[in-house]
């Protein structure tokens, strides 16, 4: 081996990158007959890799060569605990082999062999008492013999848990979540676990948790993930998308997983998008099976949480997560024609205008960013004119548009208040309409409350969108007057009522724009800015041609 | 039926696009990072940094062509859409 010199520690990140390299290039497929040279090229790189770059560096590290001691010494092995877990490192040396992992791996089968043949009975028999006394036991028992297996590891400098390859893949994810693995490693760990149970034992055939009722493996790493949140985000991006929904027994837990992956709370538009795209265009080809059975969620409803928050991205914001319009409208037709899906987005869309709240709604010039305003505006007319479009006029149809529309000119109304430097909440923005708005509203038979959205059908004036203009620019006024700088009298000037043409969303948008200009001498220029900025945003004429048309 | 072809055009290059994204991720860029002269040096290791960025570059070389098969899949398409808007095609 004509090397001159050489560190193991990098060379052992350097396999474990050239691993996850090949990993990477053996999930790119294509049968595309264009593709045939890229495949070409790809399958030659995964096979140098597998059969000469991966060999040579184990052959180096094997033998090690400077004829140093397989064993770290004391500086390596802190520097490789000081991520506060176990973490990924290096092939079992002399070190590792003082911990006996293939007994502990026996001893790890044994006992979830005992837990699923108990788990097997309760399914049977799920209010026995006994059953789940015994259930809890053999989780205690795995729970101790776990800790002193990691404590084991820890006292001999052992750097990975090897049992758990050696141990069936249930086995290894009961004890997986009693290990103080660090997010990444647990990703990995996770990934690895699940192709494990899906390619099945050495001799190709299935595992016997494959077959039980109750939870089976996959059941117990999602949910160990949902526990983890940037571990289920390092899941989610390396998981493939059969994996992921042809693995679990309960769906409940793929859809918490999903949220728990890709929620705005630690995620950002970039890496939501790198996760729920594909999923989305990959499920559109793959109906879940058992989706018909009446219990199981469909394939929509499943996923339809997690994208909520992101609803933008379906839409005006399409290519940030590297799609056309087109394919992200089709994605979100294909949600909005679910029931399921349908009310799944309804009962969350309140975590997207969450996520609103921190939004800044001021730029630096202490006016409305109105790009934030415009993305609503768009995502709002898209939904509109889908759930037209596929004839869907259920009451929880309307109830999302009208919950959309409410909260989006509460976020409008909350932007607008002198001061705010961010936007408040939803509801709170909505809360701020003085009562002058609220009679106001209440003459044009607009509701400004999400409790009676089913009651007022699509809406007075026949198109969302508007309704949110409306109810944004009497807010805007009311509070404009609450203050002193418009006369007391001034929402008198808009007069929506007596419509007349053909297209009613048009007709009260060019009253709205003539209101607005009316009030500009009698305001300040940036109130008369925030409800110019909401009538452009809402009061779209485009959106007005495609509704009315 | 010039809509199912169209359709078919598209979902092609959607494929082949998606695929070339996952090329200009630079698979082995991260590899040939790690495999500097930091973490080993020698003729081997020489040889190896050759392999690789050769192979890399191949892997480049797909991706850009990947993409440029999805542009003039994507363009046939459009001309398809413009035919069939206009009458052209039956």
């Amino acid at each position: 081996m004509s090397i001159h010199g050489y560190d193991l520690r990098r060379l052992d990140a350097l396999r474990r990158e050239l691993r996850s390299a090949g990993d990477t290039l053996a999930a790119l497929r294509s049968d595309d007959p264009l593709a045939t040279s890229a495949m070409g090229a790809i399958e030659a790189a995964r096979r140098a890799l597998e059969h000469r770059w991966l060999p040579d560096l184990a052959e180096v590290i094997g033998s090690d060569p400077l004829g140093r001691p397989a064993r770290w010494g004391a500086p390596h092995a802190t520097s490789w605990s000081s991520g506060g877990g176990w973490d990924w490192f290096r092939d079992r040396g002399a070190d590792e082999a003082s911990v006996d992992h293939e007994r502990w791996a026996v001893t790890f089968d044994e006992l979830a062999e005992r837990r699923m043949h108990v788990q097997e009975q309760l399914v049977w028999d799920p209010e026995n008492a006994a059953l789940h006394l015994q259930l809890a036991v053999v989780d205690v028992l795995i729970a101790e013999r776990s800790q002193e297996y990691a404590a084991l590891g820890a006292e001999h400098g052992s750097s990975w848990p090897y049992a758990l390859h050696d141990a069936t893949p249930m086995a290894a994810a009961l004890v997986l979540q009693h290990l103080d693995l660090s997010d990444g490693s647990l990703a990995r760990m996770c990934d690895r676990l699940l192709r494990r149970w899906h390619e099945g034992s050495e001799h190709g055939e299935r595992f016997d948790d494959w077959y039980l009722g109750g939870d089976n493996t996959a059941d117990i790493v999602f949910r160990i993930l949902v526990e983890r949140p940037a571990a289920a985000t390092a899941f989610l991006q390396r998981v493939s998308p059969a994996e992921l929904f042809l693995s679990a027994q309960h769906d409940d837990v793929v859809a918490d997983l999903l949220v728990v992956g890709t929620s705005p709370d630690h995620v950002d538009e970039a890496t939501a998008g790198q996760v729920l795209q594909p999923l989305l265009v990959w499920l559109q080809d793959h109906p879940l099976p058992g989706a018909r059975d009446g219990l199981t969620r469909s394939a929509p409803a499943v996923i339809a949480t997690a994208v909520t928050p992101w609803l933008a991205d379906l839409g005006p914001r399409a290519e940030m997560w590297g799609w056309r319009y087109e394919e992200g409208d089709r994605a979100l037709r294909w949600l909005l024609d679910d029931p399921g899906a349908l009310a799944a987005i309804t009962a969350s869309v309140g975590v997207w205008q969450v996520r609103l709240h921190d939004t800044p709604l001021l730029g630096a010039d202490g006016r409305i960013d109105d790009r934030v305003l415009r993305d609503l505006a768009g995502t709002l007319a898209q939904v509109q004119i889908a759930l037209r479009d596929q004839e869907v006029a259920t009451a929880a149809a309307d109830a999302l548009v009208a919950q959309l529309t409410v909260n989006t000119a509460g976020l409008a109304i909350g932007a607008a208040i002198p001061g705010g430097g961010v936007a408040v909440a939803a509801d709170v923005g909505v809360g701020v309409l003085t009562p002058l708005a609220m009679r106001a509203l209440d003459r044009w038979g607009i509701a400004p409350s999400v409790e009676h959205a089913s009651e007022i059908a699509q809406g007075t004036f026949g198109d969302r969108a508007i309704d949110t203009a409306v109810i944004a620019v009497t807010g805007i006024v009311g509070l404009a007057i609450d203050r002193g700088d418009l006369p007391a009298d001034a929402l008198d000037l808009l007069d929506l009522d007596a419509l007349t043409g053909a297209c009613a969303p048009r007709e009260v948008s060019d009253r709205l724009h003539g209101f607005v200009a009316e009030l500009e001498p009698l305001t300040d220029a940036a109130t008369h800015h925030a409800l110019l900025t909401v009538v452009y945003a809402f009061a779209n004429p485009l959106s007005d041609a495609q509704l009315c048309n | 039926m010039p809509s199912l072809e169209i359709d078919l055009l598209r979902a092609r290059a959607l494929r082949l696009r998606r695929l070339g994204a996952s090329l200009a991720q630079r698979p082995l860029a991260d590899v040939l990072r790690r495999a500097g002269d930091d973490t080993w040096l020698g003729p081997l290791p020489e040889r190896w940094r050759g392999d690789l960025a050769v192979a890399q570059h191949r892997l480049d070389a797909a991706g850009d062509d990947l993409t440029r098969q999805a542009f003039v899949l994507d363009r046939r398409a459009d001309e398809l859409e413009l035919q069939s808007v206009a009458g052209l095609v039956p």
